[in-house]
């Protein structure tokens, strides 16, 4: 092959290239992991929705295994995660703690009254104020912190069963044996 | 009639457009608030990345707006704001992300690409006109 024609194959080949970096970018999942992986929350401070009157900060969970999900009753895909929530709080696999993100108290407890109530204990954040402490990108998100209080999982969107029975339950029984 | 008609019409078409209207509880100070609106160019909208919170009236955008204005309430510096949203959210976060390891490539790359193109180019004709020349010959 002479060098000409190796040259009238080079914008094919830099075509390809540039294919394959942005075909990399559009199938990858890292925008579904949150950016709280390995590092400890921020505090925050919200009113508790279940205990009118008393905050709920991170020590809520201190020293226990948790999984925190932050919620709306206006957006569907929490909705849609409910029934996944309620069956690993029926089966005591671990501590949930709900954050209702900007979202009225009337609304969220006739949607816990009907769907049943996953949450161990419940925050109410109307303004949106745990957004940065929780690097909240939209609702819902669900983290899973250690007993040293480091998140190990933080997962964007709902949650599918299939995440939940490969990824979450074996992450939970690890960090409870830790 | 047909006035009271026209002009009624009109005053419901216009009035729908009240709807757009995005008020939101801006700072007392208004030193205070010019630097959260410079802010608010500087910061990326998270449910819609091709925008800045400035522009959005999505509830994230809102959400980012008041926390910002919080923090300048709070005392915080621009820069304290920036670093704690940079880590938070990573590089993305600011429509200028800083140039970084991680970001060259952002940066440096459309010019990289032009660089190679024209020394394909250059190639191209070198050898194009070689060709011809021996050919002639």
């Amino acid at each position: 092959m002479t060098l000409s024609q190796k040259l009238r194959l080079a914008p094919l080949v830099l075509m390809l290239l540039i294919t394959s970096l942005l075909a990399t970018g559009l199938f990858n999942d890292i925008d579904k992991v949150g950016k709280r992986m390995g590092k400890e929350l921020d505090n925050f401070s919200i009113e508790r929705l279940d205990k009118l009157g008393i905050k709920m900060n991170r020590s809520a969970w201190k020293g226990q295994v948790a999984m925190i999900n932050i919620f709306a009753t206006w957006c569907a895909p929490c909705r849609a995660e409910h029934p996944i929530l309620m069956d690993l709080a029926r089966k005591g696999i671990v501590p949930i703690y709900g954050v209702a993100w900007r979202d009225k108290p009337e609304a969220i407890i006739s949607w816990l009254q009907r769907a049943g109530n996953p949450y161990q204990m419940i925050g109410h954040d109307p303004f949106g104020n745990t957004m940065i402490p929780f690097s909240l990108t939209g609702v819902p998100e669900t983290l899973i912190v250690g007993k040293d209080g480091i998140v190990y999982y933080h997962h964007v969107s709902a949650l599918t069963p299939l995440e939940v029975n490969e990824i979450i339950i074996p992450l939970i029984e690890r960090l409870n044996a830790m | 009639m047909l006035r009271v008609l026209c002009g009624f019409i009109c005053l419901v078409s216009i009035s729908s457009a009240a709807f757009c209207l995005n008020i939101e509880p801006t700072l007392p100070d208004a030193a205070q608030e010019q630097r959260a609106r410079q802010l608010f160019y500087q910061v990326r909208c998270l449910s819609c990345p091709s925008e800045a919170i400035s522009d959005s009236p999505s509830m994230m955008a809102r959400s980012m707006r008041a926390a910002i204005r919080n923090r300048i309430t709070e005392g915080k510096s621009d820069a304290a704001i920036r670093e704690e949203l940079l880590m938070h959210y990573g590089d993305a976060i600011l429509m200028t992300p800083p140039l970084s390891s991680r970001t060259w490539l952002l940066w440096f790359g459309p010019l990289l690409a032009l660089g190679a193109a024209g020394w394909v180019a250059r190639m191209y004709f070198t050898a194009s006109n070689t060709t011809v020349n021996i050919g002639k010959k």
